[in-house]
């Protein structure tokens, strides 16, 4: 019970690249998976479909006799597929939870997750699985723990093995030693800094008229931490009111939070998420900073839209802006002009040149727009957008071969907003304690991004 | 000269190897990677030499491609007694992979392996936790019977390890060695037991495993672990919480007193919410006595202990915790009620499909489990019902979860803003989507008399669209209406129009309907509703032959008249109402005329089923045409059906019913039993536990068991008193006193020897061992009699005693106006006051536009 089965790498063709042990399963178990897996895929690819997370697939087990199956549970992540069989009843999270953190884990050691580091380090994946995983139970799991067990790739190591020093292990410290299983002992770097990511997404659904009809705005507080020793930090907001629903580090301590209000942790070494929050809901903070007039009407073989976009906030310009919406099946093309203020093209504009065939595209002062004839996107993209300027506005049609075309009822905005924080968090000041002797360079960044906004029309 | 050659050979082999190394690292190099997955013939050979080679380099290099080779499935099992001969290098890292290999192999190549036995056995006592631990996995990992005694011996003596690491191994080893011998059980227990009063909350998850892997059953082997497992689990491992929770749901249901309010699924509709709030109110005037009155004292400390766990950054835990709660908690209880489970649960699945192609399949299956708790619970997430809107960008799964979950969560209050939704729902462009919004339209239809008559003339608009899905999923909601009308001793709906004027609607939208499964629903209801004397109720409710002798003679017509092009269903279905139609009406001459026509032309079908029942019903209505023999002889009765009916007739004889007896079978009351559960709605899955992976499957998993019922006959609780609690807290958690449920830090246990060991050199072995024993996560400080420590403690007194000096260091510095020329990025100063009126004012000029558009819009599209 609460086991996984293993581990399962696969390229984007769908070969095995690592499967772990399978060591009391049948010799076919790894195999079962993979074929099954492969066939779901192309399956729900020529459907069209998305494929379900967990997949049934039947197999001899090893528990009772008779044909009995396992979920496999899989997940895509730079076009290498992922995946867990759980044959035996487990909380539904558990493999996504456990293949989350090994990602994590992979992603920390090489890099970046492609075909080519995996290959490159397969005999460091291979330890890792060994270590993380005792027969299908989490194991070690913190990486900071790993990384005192299983080296990670690093130049120096590499160059040593080429130059012949062989990089036999010159342990400094001595692992499953230390007191603290996210932080291992002896940490020491030449700068003391530490780096706090604030960064907050709303989600909002608005309607015709622009009244908000749900909201919540999802936070996370991302860190780097590069301190020497075993510093205990205390970090203070002036407004902790304001993140509700957290979800923490195993590091903070939970009754200094409901107590005080103040996160008091030893931080693990290297980058981590520290906590998760929800915003408090209700204030007029939630409101969306930009609003857009939409409307669209479906005609035969087509339709015509309008949108105009303004901003509603001064705070801060919004970056990056980003309309789009799905116009149905069977759309061929779009067309549509942009108004809006003149101004200087940034580069970020100018890149677009003469597209083939059948992709729209255009840019005035009001931004460009562009139809993807393959996913049937229209998206129309404003570098940036302060609420003193003149409105911009895309009016166009859009023809199609569906005699009714559906598109999406709705309009899906992203933007960004550099140095601004929706629910106005604020960090107030962070102590170091402990055994520390210096004084950290310390620095707090904010970012906010509409997560899903979605404007009705 | 021979030595310089060989040397030179070497450097030069060097050379290739660095510049071959370095180019991988530039990135250049693209085929880099194929070395060691080249397994050619040759390659193999070679292996064999690195392994047998002096130099460590060479025989890592020899292991790398050993384990390539394994992960591309290629036999490597030639190389075992080579490879066994490294399990003595020096070097960790080739152990390392010595260790994989063998894991894998160990089971076919016993009597080889055999040969390295001591080595393991002697790593046991290796000074290096690290080499302790791995050792005994490997030998626990080694099915072979004959070594379990050196197996067992070695769990023995490590079961007592200062270091919890190597005890976690242990916990894991007991669980292998149980599998490969059930015999052992007796030697097994005693060492599970020592490790269940293990005070670090290190081991706790993996003891838990093994528990579960070996004796599942033996819950009562808990009594005097249970308080202390409670109190460890919030330091415990993320992976080891979720087995924990497992367990001690398990436990509380078979061991622990029912709470009074536990939320039993049949009391669905009345959330208990109002006579628990009363309870505690009461018992909080007498000074917060007692919070968890009417709850038994230890589940009670379970749910207050495992409260934290919401906050866990694990996913898996949270679910975990959320299913405790969901299992065990009382509802509406002030402290520990049902309803905390609620806001974690949405964070998770709201927050997690949020980043691109992350965490994604989380958010699903965490849609999917909010949507039976709904299902089950709809009370306990009324307040939340604006979570579950539909995102257009949301995965399928999500948006079909977040449906399941809304449509069940409608009642009178949110009503409109439901049907709102749901009619915005059917606009999606995804069929599957907006059928199941259909589907909803129809559930709140039949349920929420208020919006029942906009729902249905939503539905009937439907019938009119140009997507062909909804106009067939749009029939058979009515139809599940119409029948939900009938059926109910009263009718349900004064605003719904009579069932057999939305049946004639139908009917007359009949054309537009190109569904197959809709248009056989379509003449089902005119069969079934033209039917009129069967009793009472239905002279009232069913259109009676005299209502509808205007026009189903006329859908007939239209049936018969492109029976050729109809599906299987809808024939099928316009030959039972023809039938119908003869039996309520035997007289009239066109029916019979039609009714001939069409069992001719059904004789003749290509589908073997029509023919079938065309045979069967023409059967059956013989006595009916008796009746109208004469009739039928008016109208030219001489047709060749009619001659070979009375052929067959001599030739069978057999009974012939008469029209009331035919009217009995075909017409005859029957349960519908679709009306009200719809399909999906409902649950799929119901025979497993909500949040369990056979119920996100749909199919039973091995392993799966259901939650027991909670017992009749709870267990005293001084059987879970032992001389693990510290007296101090025996009693019941007191939160609001102390919000810590530990007892003050005691101020002799600080440990300041070894922050100061630590900060001032690099640690001396025999210190970071006396570091080990003081640490929070791990074993009894010496000094402090069988008193747990747990890290906040410790690290408690520890800050306290550095705050003073510390706070004239920083002395409160803020860290936002931080000058930081690489993170040119730091918090902005900036007035948010301002724009609060100017906000104000625009938002109401938009308002008035926006409404003025609005008008225009709603022409625009009104078509």
């Amino acid at each position: 019970m609460t086991r996984i089965d293993g581990i399962i790498i696969l390229d984007s063709n769908g070969k095995p690249l690592i499967t772990s042990h399978f060591s009391t399963h049948p010799p076919t178990y790894a195999s079962l998976h993979i074929d099954a897996f492969n066939t779901a895929r192309q399956r729900s690819s020529s459907l069209g479909k998305e494929l379900d997370p967990v997949l049934w697939v039947n197999t001899l087990s090893r528990s009772g006799g008779g044909m009995s199956g396992a979920g496999l549970c899989h997940l895509e992540r730079e076009g290498l597929y992922f995946l867990v069989p759980v044959g035996q009843e487990v909380n539904p999270l558990f493999a996504f939870s456990f293949l989350d953190s090994f990602l994590d884990t992979l992603q920390d050691y090489l890099g970046e997750i492609t075909e080519t580091t995996i290959k490159d380090n397969f005999d460091i994946v291979y330890m890792l699985i060994e270590e993380m995983l005792d027969e299908g139970h989490p194991m070690t799991m913190e990486t900071n723990m790993l990384k005192e067990i299983v080296l990670p790739p690093s130049l120096v190591r590499k160059i040593l093995n080429a130059a012949g020093v062989s990089g036999l292990q010159t342990h400094t410290t001595t692992p499953f030693t230390a007191p603290i299983p996210w932080r291992r002992s002896g940490v020491r770097h030449s700068t003391n800094e530490i780096y706090f990511d604030i960064e907050e997404s709303l989600d909002a659904i608005v309607d015709r008229r622009g009244n908000v009809l749900s909201s919540s705005i999802w936070g996370r507080v991302n860190c780097n931490s590069r301190l020497s020793g075993n510093p205990d930090l205390l970090l203070n907001f002036a407004n902790p009111k304001v993140m509700d629903n957290c979800a923490f580090h195993p590091c903070v301590r939970y009754n200094k939070w409901t107590k005080d209000g103040v996160l008091s942790f030893i931080p693990p070494d290297g980058k981590f998420k520290l906590l998760e929050y929800q915003a408090v809901a209700g204030s007029s903070k939630n409101q969306v900073p930009v609003a857009l007039k939409a409307s669209l009407a479906v005609e035969e073989n087509g339709g015509r839209f309008s949108l105009t976009l303004s901003s509603r906030t001064n705070a801060r310009p919004l970056e990056d802006l980003a309309i789009s919406i799905f116009l149905g099946k069977g759309t061929t093309s779009v067309s549509a002009t942009a108004t809006g203020d003149r101004k200087p093209l940034s580069h970020g504009l100018g890149g677009h040149g003469v597209k083939e065939d059948g992709v729209g595209e255009g840019h005035v002062g009001g931004g460009t727009w562009e139809f993807d004839p393959h996913t049937q996107v229209l998206k129309w993209s404003l570098s940036s957008l302060v609420s003193t300027e003149r409105a911009p506005t895309l009016t166009g049609s859009f023809t199609s071969t569906e005699k009714q075309p559906i598109p999406s009822p709705s309009f899906d905005i992203s933007f960004n907003m550099q140095h601004h924080s929706f629910s106005n968090l604020r960090v107030d000041q962070l102590k170091v304690q402990g055994d520390v002797m210096y004084k950290p360079f310390k620095g707090v960044r904010q970012m906010s991004r509409a997560g899903k906004i979605e404007v009705r029309w | 000269m021979t030595t310089l050659n060989r040397l030179s050979q070497r450097l030069k082999e060097n050379f290739v190897e660095t510049t071959r190394d370095l180019s991988l690292l530039s990135g250049t190099a693209t085929n880099s990677s194929s070395t060691y997955f080249d397994t050619s013939d040759d390659k193999l050979k070679e292996i064999s030499k690195l392994l047998e080679s002096r130099v460590d380099r060479e025989r890592l290099e020899g292991m790398k491609r050993i384990i390539a080779g394994m992960s591309k499935g290629r036999d490597m099992e030639r190389f075992f007694a080579q490879v066994v001969k490294n399990v003595v290098s020096p070097s960790i890292e080739i152990r390392k992979l010595v260790y994989i290999y063998l894991l894998r192999f160990a089971s076919t190549n016993s009597d080889l392996l055999l040969l390295s036995i001591n080595t393991f056995q002697k790593d046991l006592s290796d000074p290096s936790p690290l080499i302790r631990s791995m050792s005994l996995r490997v030998l626990t990992s080694i099915r072979v019977p004959v070594i379990q005694g050196i197996v067992m011996l070695g769990l023995k003596k490590l079961v007592t390890d200062r270091n919890p690491w190597v005890r976690k191994t242990v916990a894991g080893g007991l669980a292998k060695v149980y599998e490969m011998d059930t015999s052992s059980l007796s030697q097994i227990i005693p060492l599970l037991q020592t490790l269940l009063s293990s005070q670090s909350p290190l081991t706790l998850g993996a003891t838990l495993t093994a528990f579960l892997e070996i004796c599942p059953d033996r819950l009562d082997f808990l009594h005097p672990y249970y308080r202390h497992i409670c109190r460890l689990l919030v330091d415990a491992d993320e992976w080891g919480q979720v087995v924990a929770l497992q367990v001690l749901t398990r436990y509380a249901r078979a061991m622990l007193e029912k709470p009074d309010t536990a939320g039993p699924i049949n009391t669905l509709l009345i959330p208990p919410r109002t006579t628990t709030t009363n309870g505690t109110k009461n018992t909080e005037t007498d000074e917060s006595e007692d919070e968890f009155a009417g709850l038994d004292e230890d589940l009670a400390m379970l749910l207050h202990c495992i409260k934290p766990l919401f906050q866990s950054r694990n996913p898996a835990v949270v679910l975990a915790t959320s299913n405790v709660y969901y299992h065990l908690a009382p509802a509406g209880h002030k402290v520990v009620g049902q309803e905390l489970l609620v806001r974690p649960l949405l964070r998770l699945a709201g927050s997690s499909g949020n980043e691109k192609n992350e965490r994604g399949e989380i958010a699903v299956l965490t849609w999917e489990v909010l949507a039976e708790m709904v299902e089950e619970r709809p009370w306990l997430f009324t307040s939340y019902h604006s979570s579950f809107f539909l995102f257009a960008t949301d995965a399928l799964g999500v948006q079909i979860a977040k449906l399941r979950a809304l449509s069940a969560l409608v009642t009178s209050e949110n009503a409109q803003v439901s049907m709102r939704e749901f009619k915005y729902y059917v606009r999606f462009p995804n069929d599957e989507v907006s059928e199941e919004a259909v589907r909803a339209i129809g559930h709140c239809v039949r349920t929420q008399a208020e919006v029942a008559s906009t729902g249905l003339s939503t539905l009937m608009r439907l019938l009119k669209s140009k997507r062909d899905t909804l106009v067939a999923r749009a029939v058979i909601v009515l139809k599940s209406v119409i029948l939900s009308q009938t059926q109910a001793n009263t009718l349900s709906n004064a605003s719904l129009p009579l069932p057999q004027r939305l049946v004639a609607r139908l009917a007359k939208g009949l054309d537009g309907i190109t569904n197959p499964k809709a248009r056989a629903s379509v003449f089902w209801l005119v069969g079934q509703f033209a039917a009129s004397d069967l009793s009472d109720e239905s002279s009232t409710r069913g259109l009676g032959w005299e209502g509808v002798a205007l026009w189903v003679p006329d859908v007939v017509r239209k049936g018969i008249k492109g029976f050729v092009e109809e599906s299987g269903i809808a024939k099928l279905q316009i030959l039972t109402l023809v039938t119908k139609l003869l039996v309520l009406s035997p007289s009239a001459p066109q029916l019979t005329l039609m009714s001939q026509y069409l069992f001719n032309l059904a004789r003749y079908d290509s589908d073997y089923d029509v023919r079938d029942r065309a045979r069967f019903l023409h059967a059956l209505l013989r006595g009916v045409r008796g009746d109208k023999s004469a009739v039928g002889e008016n109208g030219g009765g001489k047709t060749l059906s009619v001659d070979e009916d009375a052929e067959t007739e001599k030739e069978m004889g057999g009974v012939i019913l008469r029209r009331e007896q035919i009217k009995v079978i075909i017409l005859g009351k029957r349960d519908v039993k679709d009306v009200g559960t719809d399909g999906r709605i409902g649950g799929q899955n119901a025979e497993y536990e909500v949040g369990s992976m056979s119920r996100i499957a749909g199919k039973k998993l091995g392993g799966y068991e259901e939650l027991p019922e909670w017992t009749d006959d709870p267990t005293d609780s001084s059987l879970r008193e032992s001389e693990l609690d510290d007296p101090s807290r025996l009693t019941t958690p007191h939160p609001s006193h102390t919000p810590t449920n530990y007892a003050p830090p005691p101020p002799l246990a600080v440990p300041t020897h070894v922050s100061s060991a630590s900060s001032s050199a690099p640690t001396p072995r025999n210190n970071a061992a006396s570091s080990m024993d003081n640490s929070p996560a791990g074993s009894v400080p010496q000094n402090v009699k069988s008193k747990f420590q747990d890290l906040d403690r410790f690290l408690d007194s520890d800050s306290e005693e550095e705050e003073s000096e510390d706070e004239s260091e920083s002395d409160g510095a803020p860290i936002r106006p931080v000058t930081a020329p690489p993170r040119s990025a730091i918090v902005p100063e900036y007035d948010e006051t301002t724009s609060e009126s100017e906000d104000a004012g625009t938002d109401q000029e938009e308002e008035d536009e926006s409404s003025e558009e609005e008008s225009e819009n709603a022409r625009f599209l009104s078509r």
